[in-house]
């Protein structure tokens, strides 16, 4: 029991730290100079690393399933912003991904009580950008902003696995609405 | 008791006769080729709705109706999408609809949460009701009226979909029908 709180530890500091530095490159891609649509991408990033990492470390403590949702929820306007990218850029089929993981996004945040089956969807989301950000590299989009969508989605994993299974199954949420 | 049964059949029968004359209005842009960017996967959502509303309901399973929703929000994505990579849409009428086909999916995940529901059902009927409008203005001339009708599909299954929604699942889950949420 203790090595497993001590595994959930270390997993919480390196998200932890991946997360710092999704948005110390956030803020570095504002203050270098981005503009429109990025700079609302970029602050997005932000704020939805802020609320993972509240949530992780210190919101957890009173436990509430729908800060994860709004996390969830909020972590979905930067793919607005790329669906609408891609379609201008003549990409229809990374448009079309796009929207498609929004649409699993939106599905897992209304359903987070079905841990087990949100985890299969969320691997997929997790594949989906794993590949958005590889064909970034590939392409020699800047690597950290390539990145920063994948960070993002492992935090909302873990968090989601660790914090909100532990409270699910010590019976600490609040039982489903009728 | 009798007059809450009137009422609910009349609502279906609203439902039946606005899908019925959309599938028909889309079938026919279609074979004429006058659909230009409709998309053919949106005959299925309106297929499935009409089942579930008449037919499947007799053996209650909530899940057919969260696998229509899912069809309609899949259908819409394509649609906005497939607009947005043509030029035809306006970029935040496209983000609009994809945001509104995002709470269609986000219902369709808490179907049991009938009363919240409500308000996110109405909200992203007005709110794909205005889009839709707001596509159709600026070219409102070249389109025949069966072409005009048709692309009002989104509108007419969020609101097919809500009466569905309101009247038989919701009647299901009153009687106690519905699959019990599965196991923690």
């Amino acid at each position: 029991m203790e090595k497993k709180a001590s595994n959930n530890l270390a997993v919480c500091i390196i998200c932890g730290i991946l997360t710092v530095v999704g948005i110390m490159a956030s803020i570095v891609s504002i203050v270098a100079g981005g503009k429109g649509i990025w700079v609302v991408n970029n602050v997005t990033d932000i704020v939805v690393s802020a609320l993972i990492v509240y949530y992780a470390f210190i919101g957890y403590r009173k436990p509430h399933g729908n800060l994860l949702k709004y996390i969830i929820l909020i972590c979905t306007v930067p793919q607005f912003i790329a669906v609408y990218q891609f379609a201008q850029l003549s990409s229809p089929w990374q448009a079309i991904i796009a929207a498609i993981e929004i649409g699993l996004c939106f599905y897992v945040a209304g359903r987070l009580h079905r841990v087990k089956q949100n985890m299969i969807l969320m691997s997929v989301v997790f594949a989906i950008r794993l590949a958005a950000s590889v064909v970034g590299l590939v392409k020699g989009t800047m690597v950290i902003g390539a990145i920063t969508p994948l960070i993002l989605w492992l935090d909302i994993c873990v968090a989601y696995i660790l914090r909100y299974k532990e409270h699910k199954e010590a019976g600490l949420q609040d039982a489903p609405k009728k | 008791m009798s007059n809450k049964n009137t009422s609910k059949n009349v609502w279906l029968h609203i439902m039946g006769v606005l899908i019925l004359s959309e599938l028909t209005a889309t079938v026919l842009s279609l074979i004429i080729g006058a659909g230009g960017v409709m998309s053919e996967i949106i005959i299925v959502p309106m297929v499935f709705a009409i089942l579930y509303g008449f037919w499947l309901y007799k053996k209650p399973h909530g899940n057919m109706l969260k696998y229509t929703m899912l069809l309609l929000a899949l259908a819409q994505i394509l649609q906005h999408a497939r607009l947005l990579i043509l030029g035809n849409t306006e970029g935040y009428v496209a983000i609009i609809g994809l945001l509104c086909a995002g709470v269609i999916i986000y219902v369709a995940g808490r179907l049991n949460r009938i009363e919240q529901n409500k308000y996110l059902l109405i909200a992203v009927a007005i709110i794909t009701f205005v889009c839709t409008i707001l596509d159709i203005v600026p070219d409102i001339g070249k389109y025949s009226p069966i072409l005009l009708f048709s692309y009002l599909y989104e509108p007419i299954m969020v609101l097919a979909l809500m009466i569905a929604y309101f009247t038989r699942y919701k009647e299901h889950k009153e009687a106690g029908l519905q699959d019990a949420p599965k196991a923690k």
